[in-house]
């Protein structure tokens, strides 16, 4: 499946555990160089590339920071000699009240929901331009388009996201890159687990026309296939791999 | 590419040129089975089907006639023996400005681009539902984001399709059948010419974030993978195949 993956080179960012994990699985499965970010230890998501038969490079970094995703690119550049693949998968879903959202949070926030996908497409676009190819896949969530409460900040930064991901496609398109936003359902996830959100998984997949759990691999599909050269005309979009929680 | 196809029974209206016979030989690179229905001769998209190793079968019937339709189906359930996707592609684009558009026009509009779709479904999903899967990929329009003028009638029966799309989805979704739409760009396609419309590719070429003509093979690789299991948690979407020509 998708052969022109083989030895591609996919940054894949929020790699340690969870829908990140999947996705690198999933490009495992087609042979793709995966080079898992995050800011925890990617060990349990090596491990499973590596035994999938790909290669994987880690890189354990605060993607708010600037200098910090800049050399993690051109380490990348330096060892592969490529990147092709982009996928901004990290992002922090912390519920929290109106009345409860300060500065700081909102700004924390941002940084790493919408500002660290800014920074790591800045890194990588230069080198895709180059190489005439590229393929950004920006994650979203699904339930960032339902009624759900107390994710204000955490739909505000992916709504930029999306913003930005349009005018880039518009920008991009002469260049061979292609820039789409991918939603899965709600995936309870360790991460989920910490914050104690698995509570809304019950409410979600009651609405779902697919009433099960959303898992890391039904997002996998849809992402590889962004990635691939199949999907070359597919650009600016946000596709939902969600179960029919929402629809567009 | 996906193994999973292979002998897949596909049923694809509108199957003798253009998009339809870019579609059909998608499926049939996959080596699924490629029942083509079409008011029009299909020998054209037969030949190429068969060169691919697929295998191929044809309908020639008239999209508004119900009886023809149930006819045709329980044929097909009957020597394949299985039903598993319809990719309701026929459809007619003519410009015509509103004052010109009367009822004749209005409801042979919503004849063939609509309701055809519903006894489509209609007559497929008892065998779909039995089979506990199927996949309905229907054909939207990139246009229909676009202020583009003179595609009342059009528009109005192809946002009629992602109506039907979503709320068969919703019905659709205990039962292992997903329901999508795909949308291409403006497409120079023998129907067009036969028209007289190409005069609008340019425009909309012009418009795109990658500014190429639309070709069938853009649209295909979308359809096959929305046919595909790595698309299995995917319903009720809209999904567009159109070059950056609007974006959601």
């Amino acid at each position: 499946m998708y052969e022109e993956l083989k030895d591609r080179v996919v940054i894949l960012t929020g790699a340690a555990r969870g829908v990140g994990q999947g996705l690198a699985v999933g490009f495992a499965e087609v042979g793709a160089t995966v080079v898992g970010v995050d800011i925890l230890d990617c060990d349990e998501t090596g491990d499973k590339v590596q035994a999938a038969g790909s290669k994987w490079k880690a890189f354990q970094l605060d993607l708010a920071d600037e200098a910090a995703v800049n050399a993690m690119v051109e380490k990348v550049i330096e060892t592969y000699g490529r990147v092709d693949v982009l996928v901004n998968n990290a992002g922090v879903l912390n519920p929290t009240p109106w009345d409860e959202l300060d500065l700081d949070t909102w700004n924390r926030v941002m940084a790493i929901n919408a500002t660290g996908q800014f920074l790591t497409i800045k890194a990588c676009i230069p080198h895709m331009k180059k190489a005439g190819f590229g393929r950004i896949i920006n994650v979203s969530a699904a339930i960032a388009e339902t009624p759900v409460p107390n994710f204000i900040i955490y739909r505000a930064s992916k709504m930029a996201v999306i913003g930005m991901t349009r005018s880039l496609a518009t920008e991009m398109g002469q260049y061979g890159i292609t820039a789409n936003c991918v939603s899965p359902s709600y995936v309870v996830t360790p991460g989920q687990i910490e914050l104690g959100n698995d509570a809304l998984r019950d409410g979600i997949v009651a609405v779902q026309a697919i009433k099960r759990d959303g898992l890391p691999s039904d997002l996998a599909g849809l992402v590889v296939f962004l990635a691939s050269n199949r999907s070359e005309f597919i650009t600016g979009q946000m596709i939902h791999a969600d179960g029919g929680l929402t629809y567009k | 590419m996906y193994p999973e196809l292979k002998e897949r029974v596909v049923i694809l209206t509108g199957a003798s040129r253009g998009i339809g016979q870019g579609i059909a030989t998608a499926f049939a690179e996959q080596g699924s089975t490629v029942i083509g229905i079409d008011r029009l001769d299909c020998a054209e998209t037969g030949e190429i089907v068969r060169a691919k190793g697929g295998s191929w079968h044809h309908y020639q019937l008239d999209l508004t006639d119900s009886t023809a339709i149930t006819n045709a189906v329980a044929d097909i359930a009957a020597k394949q023996g299985r039903i598993d996707i319809l990719v309701n592609n026929a459809g007619i684009l003519n410009a015509m400005p509103f004052e010109e558009i009367d009822l004749a026009t209005w409801n042979r509009y919503l004849a063939i681009n609509t309701t055809s779709q519903f006894l489509m479904a209609k007559a497929v999903i008892p065998h779909m539902k039995k089979a506990g899967f199927g996949r309905i990929i229907s054909l939207a329009s990139g246009i229909l984001l676009t202020p583009a003028p003179f595609y009342a009638a059009y528009m109005a029966t192809k946002n009629a399709v992602i109506g039907l799309t979503r709320g068969l989805a919703t019905e659709m979704g205990e039962f292992g059948i997903t329901v999508n739409a795909v949308s291409p760009s403006y497409v120079t396609s023998p129907g067009q010419i036969e028209v007289g419309s190409t005069h609008i590719q340019s425009i909309v070429t012009s418009q795109q974030a990658i500014k190429r003509d639309c070709v069938p093979a853009d649209l295909a690789p979308l359809v096959t993978f929305l046919a595909s299991d790595g698309a299995q948690f995917i319903t009720g979407q809209t999904m567009h195949a159109d070059g950056g020509l609007t974006y959601k």
